[in-house]
């Protein structure tokens, strides 16, 4: 299983558990560990259609920026980005793309909150919700991942 | 919550600071009474500030939330310094103008207009949410990355919560919402969030 695939199972057990009253600690961890699960999914992608050598392709990921990589999944989140006319040619961003872009921008600022921010209190259903929509970006990336708009937005992170 | 508080007493200041009269008879002299209560200055008031700490906001960079948090202290002790039964001296006045100018500029993105409120309002007027969601809060305010957004809380009923179906439909108003605000013109990003009717109830109590 890749690292991705183990920080996605890793939230969602943190936030199913203490059925009754769920730890702040274990809400918080569990939104982190989605975060990382899609970061990562995303970077395992372009660091495989990007670098052609398997040994080369960790030492490639160290070069990702989490601030580029959001800015990047906000114009990849609409549906006719202007600023992206250039890199897609004007192709619509496909509905499916636009909703795995969205979850890493929504995932990225919850994480800040759930690591930063000790005046907010998360509770269980926004925790399960997030987590749950990083797994549904998981499946939705399968069925697009060989898109060539998909492929633009892997290059472009 | 004391950032919310926080948020809540400094857009009553700037709106008391910032007056519109509006008058219902003709022989009302509006920009009189608008004189009038600019001399007041209801919003040089230590209560202005209340709520403030700088900690409440890990998302600004560190320069921003230091020279808010100077700015808060300098309103502060010139606040504190006006007399109770009269109005501030013109140098109290000019001091304390400039914190406050300082303040709502870094506070910008935490303070909508009423023209931003009434565009999210109408788009959000125009998504479809699926049942079980009873209604819908928001904040405004300013992301980790510095840019302005708005933090949608959708409220659902505890009934209706299955993990595996709501995240579908979470996905989806979420970019229903993304396109609305993107027509109605309101360059904000949308953070959506899920509550239970429950979760919401007690999350009120604790912040009561």
């Amino acid at each position: 299983m890749s690292l991705a695939r183990d920080l996605l199972e890793q939230a969602q057990h943190l936030s199913r558990r203490e059925r009754r009253r769920p730890r702040q600690a274990s809400l918080r961890r569990a939104i982190s560990a989605a975060y990382y699960a899609i970061f990562h999914l995303l970077i395992q992608e372009a660091t495989r259609i990007l670098v052609s050598r398997p040994e080369l392709r960790a030492r490639f990921a160290r070069a990702f920026d989490h601030g580029e990589m959001k800015q990047t999944s906000r114009a990849f989140a609409n549906a006719q980005p202007a600023q992206l006319a250039a890199l897609t040619g004007g192709a619509a961003i496909p509905s499916d793309l636009q909703d795995v872009a969205a979850a890493f921008v929504e995932l990225q600022e919850a994480r800040h909150e759930a690591d930063y921010n000790i005046d907010r209190s998360f509770t269980r259903s926004e925790s399960t919700d997030l987590v749950a929509r990083v797994a549904q970006a998981f499946t939705t990336w399968q069925t697009i991942r060989t898109d060539p708009v998909a492929r633009t937005y892997l290059a472009a992170l | 919550m004391a950032k919310q508080e926080f948020i809540r007493n400094l857009r009553l200041a700037r709106n008391l600071q910032a007056h519109h009269v509006s008058a219902d008879h003709p022989g009302m002299d509006k920009k009189r009474i608008e004189a009038m209560l600019s001399r007041a200055d209801l919003w040089l008031t230590p209560a202005a500030m209340r709520g403030f700490h700088p900690d409440d906001f890990p998302e600004l960079s560190e320069e921003s939330r230091a020279a808010l948090d100077r700015s808060v202290r300098a309103f502060r002790h010139v606040a504190a310094q006006v007399p109770n039964n009269g109005p501030a001296s013109t140098k109290q006045e000019a001091a304390a103008r400039q914190e406050f100018e300082r303040i709502l500029r870094i506070m910008e993105a935490y303070l909508p207009t009423t023209e931003e409120v009434r565009r999210l309002r109408a788009a959000m007027r125009e998504v479809h949410f699926p049942p079980g969601a009873l209604t819908w809060e928001f904040e405004f305010g300013q992301d980790s990355s510095g840019d302005p957004a708005v933090w949608i809380w959708v409220v659902v009923d505890d009934a209706a919560v299955d993990e595996a179906t709501f995240a579908n439909a979470t996905t989806r108003f979420s970019r229903e919402i993304r396109g609305m605000l993107q027509k109605v013109g309101l360059d904000r990003w949308p953070y959506v969030r899920l509550r239970t009717a429950s979760e919401q109830k007690s999350l009120q109590a604790i912040h009561s």
